[in-house]
């Protein structure tokens, strides 16, 4: 009994005594202030970055809309948090629309992250890649261009390598094949990609444009092999097998029935139609296939560009 | 079959500290938010049965919203080591049950089989009218039956006079004379290749084998005519060579997919009945 008044006493002592010691209550940090010696003690966890770690927690667990729900809720529920931590929602909001494919509204995200945040390289980067893969190369070309990186060997590497990424998407040769020759090759985090690019550059360098008059003129030649000289493998046995059985009904009515005849007219026109339609869509087929080689390669290019983000400031 | 297959297992509440906040979000209809706070409660213990019921709870928050595959992902995450026997098999029922709503039958059943297994029977046989559903999927009739009718001898065992009953109805409802007849797709491939239309009639289909029939005699008689009758060799036999080869092909192809829908169709019906005859005795008796 004796000891149970003694603690009273005792708890009471403390509560009355030494709570007016921690007088300035951050009740944002939760984080107390001694008065006299200015020391700061933290009594429970900061719950912004609790936060900030549960929505990370959240985006490693691929729970990304559940992430952003967390990042939004803590910039209404805590309007004025400091610098540091609004970049840190700024650039997990980033992350989280950039996972979603949301490129749009992960750029504006990343672009809010401060200078002189230590995430603020990430999202230079990320915002870059998310403007190429929109397909504004200018943009991602201008992020990258305005970055400047100090005393950082392995950012430096691939900001150029980022940057090479973007020349080629822009078919800027003459700037990849000077940027590319600062490739190192001996980086774990994108030395197969920099090989890659060397590959891609090589397949673009050798592409050519083929011509839409010669692929109509061998085409009205003999049907479907315009788009035989195009590249296409499959398709122009097709097309032959096609226009000559057309042709051949065609003939057969001319010889039997005669020019004016009805027979002759159905028939031969049925048989220019598929004529100068297969000659046309060799003419088109330049440009398409042109299109498919050139989409190809931006997907490809896209995807190395992206990889060694991800090696970099994921790990 | 949601109300009466999910609490088939046992209520997930939990009126430990933790859970105030998720479950009242929950129960107020703040969903997303409710999602959100169950993940928080994973995210910050070290209590595995906290963390279950927690995801089993998760679960059913995305089952409210109809989002089925999310909850049987969610339930994926469960550790089973050092649970207690009426959590685990909750955790295993409903990840089975929610498999089974996303039509991942095999799964359920692997689900099923580790109740079956490691849990004692007054939780297993609990199990098996969900077990008879998947089963009845797989086209697994005689075991489902088997199930059932262990279901009905362990929980009517001193109801002489329902357990009879509901044994002659399962007797009734899984007769083999009843199980779906199927049509061997392939042979009705090789039907249509002989004969015309002869694939899609040994599929049921009467009026699409007489259409087979008829377009592709129609490209045989346009040959004919052409070659005999007005003369006109070549174009007899490109118009109808080229009717007939389009229709001789799509035939055969048609033929194979009407056996595979005569298939589905039939043990749909069948598996249809069947789970209306199980949902019925699961209402009439809640077991």
């Amino acid at each position: 009994m004796s000891m149970h008044l003694i603690g009273v006493v005792f708890f009471s002592f403390l509560y009355f005594v030494a709570t007016p010691a921690f007088s300035q209550v951050d009740s944002l940090n939760h984080t107390y202030t001694d008065s006299a010696e200015n020391n700061v003690i933290t009594l429970t966890t900061n719950p912004v970055s609790e936060e900030i770690k549960f929505a990370e927690y959240l985006i490693v667990n691929n729970q990304y809309n559940d992430a952003l729900f967390v990042l939004e809720k803590l910039e209404t529920d805590f309007p004025e948090v400091p610098n540091s931590q609004l970049d840190s929602i700024n650039y997990y909001k980033g992350w989280t629309h950039y996972f979603n494919k949301r490129f749009g509204k992960a750029i504006s995200a990343f672009e809010k992250v401060n200078k002189t945040s230590s995430l603020y390289y990430n999202s230079v980067f990320y915002s870059s890649f998310c403007y190429a893969y929109m397909g504004d190369f200018i943009a991602s070309k201008n992020t990258l261009q305005n970055l400047n990186i100090e005393d950082n060997k392995l950012l430096e590497e691939l900001h150029n390598f980022q940057l090479a990424c973007v020349a080629l998407l822009q078919r800027d040769l003459e700037l990849f094949v000077s940027l590319s020759q600062k490739f190192t090759y001996n980086n774990y985090y994108f030395a197969s990609e920099q090989m890659q690019l060397i590959e891609y550059h090589k397949d673009i360098s050798k592409f050519k444009n083929k011509s839409g008059f010669l692929a109509g003129l061998i085409s009205a030649i003999v049907p479907g092999m315009g788009k035989f000289y195009v590249g296409y493998r499959g398709i122009p046995f097709g097309a032959l097998l096609t226009t000559f059985p057309l042709a051949a009904v065609a003939v057969e009515s001319l010889i039997k029935a005669g020019l004016t005849s009805p027979q002759f007219i159905v028939f031969g026109t049925l048989f220019g139609v598929f004529y100068a339609g297969n000659v046309w869509g060799s003419v088109l087929s330049v440009n398409a296939r042109k299109k498919e080689f050139y989409a190809e390669i931006n997907h490809n290019i896209l995807f190395d560009m992206h990889i060694p983000l991800r090696r970099v400031f994921e790990q | 079959l949601i109300c009466i297959f999910h609490y088939a297992g046992f209520s997930n509440s939990n009126n430990s500290e933790p859970f105030y906040k998720a479950d009242s979000l929950k129960q107020s209809g703040d969903i997303q938010w409710a999602i959100v706070e169950y993940e928080r409660i994973v995210y910050n213990t070290n209590d595995n049965s906290i963390r279950t019921i927690a995801l089993l709870n998760k679960a059913e928050c995305f089952a409210i919203i109809n989002d089925f595959p999310a909850a049987e992902k969610s339930l994926k995450r469960v550790f089973y080591n050092d649970l207690v026997d009426t959590l685990s098999y909750n955790a295993h029922y409903n990840t089975a049950f929610y498999a089974y709503l996303n039509k991942n039958f095999n799964y359920t059943l692997s689900e099923l089989l580790l109740i079956d297994n490691f849990l004692p029977d007054s939780l297993k046989i609990k199990s098996y009218p969900l077990y008879a559903l998947a089963l009845n999927e797989l086209r697994q009739w005689d075991n489902a039956k088997e199930k059932m009718e262990v279901w009905v001898n362990y929980y009517f065992n001193d109801v002489t006079i329902v357990k009879d009953s509901l044994l002659k109805e399962i007797q009734v409802l899984y007769n083999p004379s009843k199980h779906p007849k199927y049509k061997n797709p392939e042979k009705a491939h090789l039907y249509s290749s002989f004969i015309p239309g002869m694939g899609q009639l040994y599929s049921g289909y009467w009026a699409d084998a007489a259409i087979s029939a008829l377009m592709q005699l129609s490209g045989i008689g346009i040959a004919l005519y052409g070659v005999f009758v007005v003369k006109y060799y070549v174009a007899g036999v490109v118009f109808g060579y080229g009717i007939f080869q389009r229709f001789y092909m799509a035939g055969t192809k048609r033929a194979e997919f009407l056996a595979n829908k005569h298939n589905y169709k039939t043990a749909r019906d069948y598996n249809d009945n069947l789970i209306n005859a199980i949902i019925e005795i699961q209402l009439m008796y809640n077991k």
